[in-house]
């Protein structure tokens, strides 16, 4: 097997340490800032996201289809892309498992109802985070976890 | 390469592409115009960001993963076996949600430089923005991965500010030893 190496320039780090630009603490100061110019909005999708994964999931108690599954699976995905860059990580991690939940079960062509709804209990808690404390969160993105590696495995 | 400025980042004449599903297209740019890139290229698709690719040579190239069918994983392992020089070389890093199961290979193979795995925080981004330009690993080609060579020293990410959803992104919490602790973020 023929390996070539090469060496090219990181062109990356030709610009990054120029002088000028800013503080790195004003960078992030700045991201967070045009952030948060849509974080009314934002939230706001972000409710109407979950809204529409609960009612989704709870109309597919017994037998999904194909398409609300892959539904599910999409609104899980853009709760995970928004959760995370308005303050919510818990609530982006709840999403992910969710998503590794339905991908799995897919997987196994199965399904099951209680470990659904137990994710859908979860991102209700965690999508107000000001209810319930920090440990309390983890724990909760903690049960899910095992609850997606349990049921689908 | 002179000492990098103590606490400071330049990306004003950066040239960055950003892939990206329209629904995350906002929030990147956003997130990049605050880090001081002025004119970030945008790209729905796999088809578009190679024809950025051939367009104009790039410092940096940040993948949304989830663009559908494994379209970002493709498109990345096509740029790496293009002819487009300089840009083939240039640094990707792959932002990634749920990865199925079926696309695991494609991801792991399609020779980005660093995988960040939401949700994410500009911290977290910028922390790894500056890894990358940091990163000095050559260049492999074979018949059956091209990008930057897996076989390197795992140091991790620069200091773990939030715990990573990786046991690896956990334990890693060491600073690269080319950057000083407090110079970094990170």
């Amino acid at each position: 097997m023929t390996v070539i190496t090469r060496r090219p320039d990181n062109r990356l780090a030709k610009v990054v340490w120029l002088p000028g630009g800013k503080t790195i603490a004003q960078a992030l100061d700045d991201a967070q800032a045009n952030l948060d110019e849509i974080r009314g909005e934002s939230l706001d999708l972000l409710e109407a996201k979950l809204d529409e994964i609960q009612a989704v999931a709870r109309r597919n108690e017994n037998n999904p289809s194909a398409a609300d599954l892959e539904t599910l699976y999409a609104l899980s995905g853009e709760v995970l892309d928004m959760a995370g860059l308005f303050g919510l990580p818990e609530l982006g991690h709840a999403a992910l498992s969710l998503c590794d939940l339905l991908d799995r079960l897919k997987a196994k062509k199965t399904w099951s109802w209680p470990a659904v709804q137990v994710h859908l209990h979860g991102l209700l808690v965690l999508a107000d985070p000001d209810k319930t404390p920090p440990e309390g969160r983890q724990s909760v993105v903690e049960g899910l976890r095992q609850v997606c590696q349990r049921v689908a495995r | 390469m002179s000492e990098p400025p103590k606490g400071r980042v330049n990306l004003e004449k950066a040239a960055v592409l950003l892939l990206s599903p329209q629904t995350g297209m906002e929030m990147l740019v956003r997130i990049f115009h605050g880090f001081g890139v002025r004119h970030p290229y945008r790209a729905y698709s796999g088809q578009r960001a190679m024809e950025v690719c051939g367009e104009t040579p790039l410092d940096l190239i940040i993948c949304d993963g989830s663009l559908p069918n494994g379209e970002t994983y493709d498109f990345i392992a096509a740029l790496r076996r293009s002819d487009l020089e300089p840009t083939r070389y240039t640094p990707v890093m792959v932002i990634q949600g749920h990865t199925p199961a079926d696309q695991i290979l494609k991801a792991r193979d399609c020779g980005a430089n660093f995988v960040v795995a939401k949700p994410i925080t500009p911290r977290l981004l910028l922390e790894r923005v500056l890894w990358i330009a940091g990163e000095q690993r050559p260049f492999i080609e074979l018949d059956t991965y091209v990008g930057p060579d897996r076989r390197f020293q795992n140091l991790g990410p620069p200091g773990e500010l939030e715990a990573g959803r990786r046991r690896a992104d956990r334990a890693a919490a060491a600073p690269r030893p080319d950057i000083d602790p407090k110079d970094s973020l990170l």
